[in-house]
C-alpha cells in the first residue's frame, strides 16, 4: 500500500514540474500533463491497449527466454574453468558489441514480426545476465562449497542448493539494469518498419506532430515499465526471501 | 564406531608453480569414542589435516583408515562444523538443519522427526523459520552443529568453530559440544535402546585456543609448522566436565601447552 502511495506521489511531483515546464514553455512540442491525460484516456481503449500489449509481450517474452537461457550458462561458467576458458573469451569479445547493430540482420533473417524483434532483446538481457551470474558464481567462497560437499553433495545437488541460489540475488540486480535496456531497445527495434508496439505508436505520433499523442505513448511506456520492475520484484522477493531481511 | 588410524599421512598442494607440505609425517590413533583437539600456530596445517579425515582432501602419502577401511572420498557418518560459510544464508534454520538429510534423500517424514528432535535439543525449534542473518554468531553455531547431528555422525570434525564468538557465547557451545558427546558415549556404551544413534562419537576439533583444546580434548595434539608435524599428542583425562575449566588441573594444562607450543615455535625459527 505504501509502495502505490510513493508511486503516486511520484505522479504528482511529476504533473506538476511537467506542467510548469509546459506552461513556461508555451511550446507545442510538450503538452501539458492533462490534455496528455485525456489524449492517453481516450486513446486507451481503441488503439494504445493493443500497442502496450504487443510491446510487454515482446520485451516480457524477451527477459524470460534471456535469463532462462543467460543463467544455467552463466552458473557452469562460473563454476566449470575447463569450460569456461573456451567461452569466456568468445563472451568477452561479443559482450561490448552494441547488439542493436544487429537489427538489420535479423530483420533481414527472420523478417518484420515479433521474431526478429524478440531474439535482438534476447540475446542483449543474455548477455548481461551471463557475465554477472558468471561472475557471482566464481565469487562463491571454496568454504561454502566444501561445507555442501562435506554433507556428500552430488554435483548437481551443489549446483541446485549452493550455486545458484548463491547467484540469484546479483542476477537480479543485473537484471533490473537488463530490463532497462531492453525497453530503450525495444523502443529502438519497434520504430522500425513495423505497424505496432509503442515504440511504433510514439514515433507515428510524432511523425504526425501530434504531441498529445505522442506523451501519452511515453506515459503507458513509463507504465510498461512500472510494471515490469514491480514484477521482478515480486519474483525476487519470491525467491530471494533472505535478501529482504 | 569409527575408529581413525592415519599412518605417515602428508599433503602436498602446489602454489604458484611450487609445491608445499602442507603436512607430513602424520601418525595418529584415533580410537571410537575419543575426543581429540589438534592445535598449532596458524597455518601449521591442522585444517587440512581435518579435511584429509573428512575424505575432502586426498592425502598424497601414506593412508588414512577409518574402522580399518582405507578411506576414499567422504563417508555418511563424517560431519564437518567449518568456522564460518556452514550455513546456507538462503536457507531457514530448518532447512539448514535438515540439508545433510535432503542431499541423502531420506524421506521427508523422518527428515521432519529427527530434525525437529535436534532443534529442540538445542533451543532452536522457535527459531526454524529464520534465516541466519536474523541469528546471533552463537546460534548460527548451533544450527550448524544440528545440521551435523542430523547426520547421526560417528565422526564429528571440527574446524576451529567457536573463534568467531564471544567468550561466554564460546563457552556455552564448548559446554553443548561436551554434553553431546558425554551423552552418546555413555548411551554407546550401554547401547540399552538399541537404536542407531546409540553409536559411539569421535569428536576431532582443531582449535588455535587452549583453552578450547584444553577443554574439549581427552587428548590433545599438539602440531608445529614447515611442514605441519604432530609433535607430541598430551593425556588430559581430567577433562569431561563443565566445571573443568575452573580447577587447578586446567589451568596446568593450558600452561603445559602454552609452553609445548612455544617450544615448537622456537625450534621453527630456529630451522629458518
Amino acid at each position: 500500500m505504501s509502495k502505490v502511495k510513493g508511486y503516486l506521489g511520484a505522479a504528482v511531483t511529476l504533473f506538476i514540474v511537467w506542467y510548469a515546464l509546459a506552461i513556461l514553455l508555451n511550446t507545442q512540442a510538450l503538452p501539458t500533463p492533462v490534455s496528455t491525460l485525456s489524449d492517453f484516456f481516450h486513446l486507451l481503449p481503441s488503439d494504445l491497449l493493443w500497442h502496450f500489449a504487443v510491446s510487454l509481450y515482446r520485451v516480457g517474452l524477451s527477459i524470460i527466454l534471456g535469463v532462462l537461457l543467460a543463467l544455467p550458462i552463466g552458473l557452469i561458467l562460473g563454476r566449470e574453468e575447463s569450460i569456461d576458458r573456451f567461452f569466456a573469451p568468445l563472451i568477452f569479445i561479443l559482450y561490448p558489441i552494441p547488439k542493436v547493430v544487429f537489427l538489420p540482420i535479423l530483420l533481414l533473417l527472420l523478417g518484420l514480426g515479433n521474431l526478429s524483434k524478440i531474439v535482438l532483446i534476447t540475446v542483449i538481457v543474455f548477455f548481461q545476465i551471463l557475465v554477472t551470474t558468471r561472475d557471482a558464481a566464481r565469487e562463491i567462497p571454496s568454504q561454502t562449497i566444501l561445507s555442501m560437499k562435506s554433507l556428500g553433495a552430488t554435483k548437481w545437488q551443489i549446483y541446485r542448493h549452493v550455486i545458484y541460489p548463491a547467484s540469484l540475488p546479483k542476477m537480479f540486480t543485473a537484471l533490473r539494469i537488463a530490463a532497462g535496456t531492453a525497453i530503450a531497445v525495444l523502443f529502438f527495434a519497434e520504430s522500425f518498419a513495423t505497424q505496432d508496439g509503442l515504440g511504433y505508436f510514439i514515433v507515428d505520433a510524432w511523425s504526425r506532430i501530434n504531441y498529445p499523442d505522442m506523451f501519452g505513448g511515453i506515459v503507458a511506456m513509463a507504465i510498461m515499465g512500472i510494471i515490469i520492475y514491480e514484477l521482478l520484484d515480486l519474483i525476487e522477493h519470491r525467491l530471494c526471501p533472505w535478501t529482504k531481511l | 564406531m569409527s575408529e581413525v588410524e592415519l599412518g605417515g599421512v602428508g599433503v602436498d598442494y602446489e602454489s604458484l608453480g611450487r609445491t608445499i607440505t602442507a603436512i607430513d609425517g602424520i601418525d595418529l590413533k584415533i580410537p571410537a569414542g575419543d575426543a581429540l583437539s589438534i592445535i598449532g600456530p596458524s597455518g601449521c596445517g591442522k585444517s587440512t589435516l581435518l579435511y584429509t579425515l573428512s575424505g575432502l582432501i586426498k592425502p598424497t602419502r601414506g593412508s588414512v583408515k577409518i574402522n580399518g577401511r582405507e578411506l576414499s572420498g567422504q563417508r555418511r557418518e563424517t560431519a564437518l562444523i567449518l568456522q564460518d560459510y556452514g550455513l546456507f544464508p538462503w536457507n531457514t534454520v530448518f532447512d539448514n538443519a535438515a540439508l545433510g538429510l535432503r542431499v541423502r534423500h531420506v524421506p521427508k517424514d523422518e527428515i521432519n522427526a529427527e530434525v525437529g528432535n535436534i532443534l529442540r535439543r538445542l533451543g532452536l525449534w522457535d527459531m526454524r523459520d529464520r534465516y541466519p542473518v536474523q541469528l546471533s554468531g552463537g546460534q548460527r553455531q548451533r544450527v550448524a552443529i544440528a545440521r551435523s547431528l542430523a547426520l547421526n555422525p560417528d565422526l564429528l570434525l571440527m574446524d576451529e568453530p567457536f573463534s568467531s564468538l564471544d567468550a561466554l557465547t564460546r563457552e556455552e557451545l564448548q559446554n553443548t559440544v561436551l554434553e553431546i558427546w558425554r551423552e552418546r558415549n555413555i548411551n554407546g556404551r550401554n547401547s540399552s535402546n538399541g537404536n542407531s544413534s546409540a553409536k559411539l562419537l569421535t569428536i576431532v576439533l582443531v582449535t588455535h585456543s587452549i583453552e578450547e583444546a584444553a577443554f574439549l580434548g581427552r587428548r590433545i595434539a599438539v602440531m608445529e609448522m614447515g611442514p605441519g608435524r604432530i609433535i607430541k599428542v598430551v593425556d588430559n583425562n581430567g577433562m569431561g566436565g563443565v566445571e573443568y575449566r575452573n580447577t587447578p588441573a586446567f589451568y596446568d594444562r593450558c600452561a603445559g601447552l602454552r609452553g609445548l607450543l612455544k617450544g615448537g615455535a622456537r625450534e621453527v625459527v630456529g630451522v629458518e
